[in-house]
């Protein structure tokens, strides 16, 4: 889909020369793909290489035929003439055959899509950092690109602003963008991203899966990079809301390694299936694609849980509760994360990532298993 | 006061009227080569704009009255040429109102941020549509009630043409003033003059400043 091949882009900032040197990067539809590295390390450069923004010393781009990508700055870009509104329709109004009011209905979707709808007629200056960013991505969103490359669009706001920044992404990966991600939030990169490519002084130091990346490093200079980084990441996130909790599997299965396990324990009868509506599909569709199994532990067998057990019996694993160990409780361990699940009114999702607490969990999980048949 | 202004209303006229050509013919000349020039020095040429920067700095030091005068005297004896104080008065104030609109053109061009024009070519928004629906829409707002403003100040210096001879209004009511020797009123007749051309520029500078400056705060 995209292809950058043997790419160099220099410049020179008073005595330092930065950039990218001999960089190679192939994305295929529908991936996710996150650019790590220390600042100064030639993130936004591959990125603006990736936009057309700028053009290279050496190497080549190609795109396929047809393929409109957007670009999102770190910086706020929105017009600040221009109501949101406008700010969205004016370049489809331009250059697609759409009629306006249809862009206008459209516009008015996503933003109230993503609770922005009040604001559509407003102007920029009247929202905060984390909507004008957010206003920003649906503005490339409109345009209907198949690539969507994102640039530290989170590094100028508050952690609060961010995560509704970040969960907006999460969603929109969940709807199947192809997407190159800079970002320096760790717990981020590891939710959504397919695969990680870690720069060092403009050079690719790394091109793996998330996977590969985070929980099977053996550079050390990665390693330690990512402890430090992940040390400023929130241990704990709060996930809230029908598309927020949608986002928040498609992602986890999206980077879940191939034959994964994800314990499930507690789980009562269908009430996760209801939140995941139609995506459900989309989730199993990978789960087996991946051969991910689920190995659950509840007190009561719901329809659904019935017939996935009969259907492929190789991807679920299941054991129900004695009835004297009711626990309404649900939580999933999956490498060092635990999550609990809320599905009264709305949907919530907690959670905590710290390897001693996904142990403690496991273990308890591993009692459940054993004491059901 | 009425009755200097009837009496006198052929003269009042012709002095108003002098003042508005002198000031429109300054505009004219003034503000399209400003903006060509600040366009140029802002966007293509760094040596441009170094120049209009000079220039400005020079126009601002110069006291407009010393400029007048020496374009009017000293300048037309050395190149032995005779020149209208109306044209004299228009090349000194033209080329002052070039200046700083030029200057004004190409400092706010610069301040329009490069991520904007990156946002419109990352939506497929081509050149021409950037500079039509963003760039010149944002450096009208920025720049109109600066350039109004420059506008006013030239009303203003108008008034040192009276020094060199040229019948506009102030030196109207000086000769208004040696016939009929009625200061009061011709001098307040003077003043609603210049409140009925400077007042509703003024008012259409804050409204444009109150409007478009919310935009970008």
């Amino acid at each position: 889909m995209l292809n950058i091949t043997h790419a160099t882009k220099k410049y020179s900032r008073g005595n330092l020369v930065r950039g990218i040197t001999d960089v190679s990067l192939k994305v295929e539809t529908g991936e996710i793909v996150c650019i790590l590295g220390s600042s100064g390390s030639g993130k936004s450069t591959l990125l603006r290489v990736a936009a057309g923004l700028e053009p290279l010393d050496s190497g080549s781009l190609t795109q396929d035929p047809n393929i409109f990508s957007s670009y999102v700055s770190q910086e706020y870009t929105l017009w600040p003439h221009l109501t949101i509104i406008e700010n969205m329709t004016l370049a489809p109004k331009l250059n697609t055959a759409t009629s306006i009011e249809n862009l206008r209905t459209e516009a008015l979707t996503l933003l109230k899509r993503f609770e922005l709808e009040d604001y559509a007629d407003t102007y920029p200056t009247q929202l905060s950092g984390g909507q004008r960013q957010r206003v920003a991505l649906l503005r490339a969103v409109i345009m209907k690109p198949r690539i969507l490359l994102l640039d530290e669009i989170t590094s100028a706001l508050d952690p609060e602003l961010t995560k509704s920044v970040l969960d907006l992404i999460r969603a929109l990966a969940k709807d199947g963008y192809t997407m190159i991600i800079v970002t320096h939030h760790m717990s981020f990169a590891l939710s959504v991203a397919d695969r990680i490519i870690f720069l060092k002084n403009g050079s690719v130091a790394a091109d793996q899966t998330t996977h590969e990346f985070f929980f099977n490093q053996s550079n050390p200079e990665i390693k330690s990079f990512i402890i430090d980084i992940a040390k400023k990441d929130d241990m704990v996130e709060i996930f809230k809301g029908v598309e927020q909790f949608q986002a928040y599997h498609i992602g986890l299965i999206r980077k879940l390694p191939e034959c994964s396990i994800i314990h499930v324990a507690g789980a009562v009868g269908n009430s996760w299936y209801i939140p995941m509506g139609d995506f459900y599909e989309k989730y199993e569709h990978l789960r087996h694609q991946k051969k991910i199994i689920w190995k659950m532990v509840t007190y009561e067998q719901g329809v659904i849980d019935k017939r996935l057990l009969k259907e492929f019996p190789e991807y679920n694993q299941y054991r129900q509760m004695p009835r004297a160990l009711q626990n309404p409780a649900n939580y999933n361990v999956f490498g060092d994360t635990v999550i609990t699940q809320i599905f009264e009114n709305e949907p919530t999702i907690i959670q905590i990532r710290s390897q001693h607490v996904a142990n403690a969990y496991l273990r308890f999980f591993e009692e459940l298993w054993e004491l059901s048949k | 006061m009425f009755q200097v202004l009837i009496q006198y209303h052929h003269l009042w006229l012709h002095g108003f009227f002098m003042t508005l050509k002198l000031l429109g013919t300054i505009i004219l000349i003034g503000i399209p080569t400003g903006i060509t020039l600040g366009v140029i020095g802002g966007k293509f040429s760094t040596e441009l704009g170094v120049i209009i920067k000079g220039a400005r700095f020079v126009t601002k030091v110069i006291p407009v009255l010393v400029l007048l005068f020496w374009l009017h005297y000293p300048l037309q004896g050395m190149l032995h040429v005779v020149i209208n104080p109306f044209w004299t008065t228009v090349i000194a104030l033209g080329l002052i109102n070039m200046i700083a609109t030029a200057s004004i053109i190409s400092i706010e061009l610069q301040l329009i941020p490069k991520a904007y024009r990156e946002a419109g070519i990352t939506l497929g928004m081509n050149s021409l549509q950037i500079v039509k629906y963003i760039e010149l829409p944002l450096l009208l707002r920025r720049t109109l009630p600066q350039i109004l403003l420059g506008q006013a100040s030239i009303l203003e210096y108008t008034l040192f043409a009276s020094l060199i001879s040229v019948p506009e209004l102030f030196r109207v009511a000086q000769t208004i003033n040696a016939m009929a020797y009625k200061p009061i009123a011709i001098y307040s007749l003077l003043v609603i003059f210049f409140l009925l051309i400077l007042g509703p520029l003024h008012i259409l500078i804050n409204w444009i400043k109150e409007k478009y400056i919310a935009e970008y705060a």
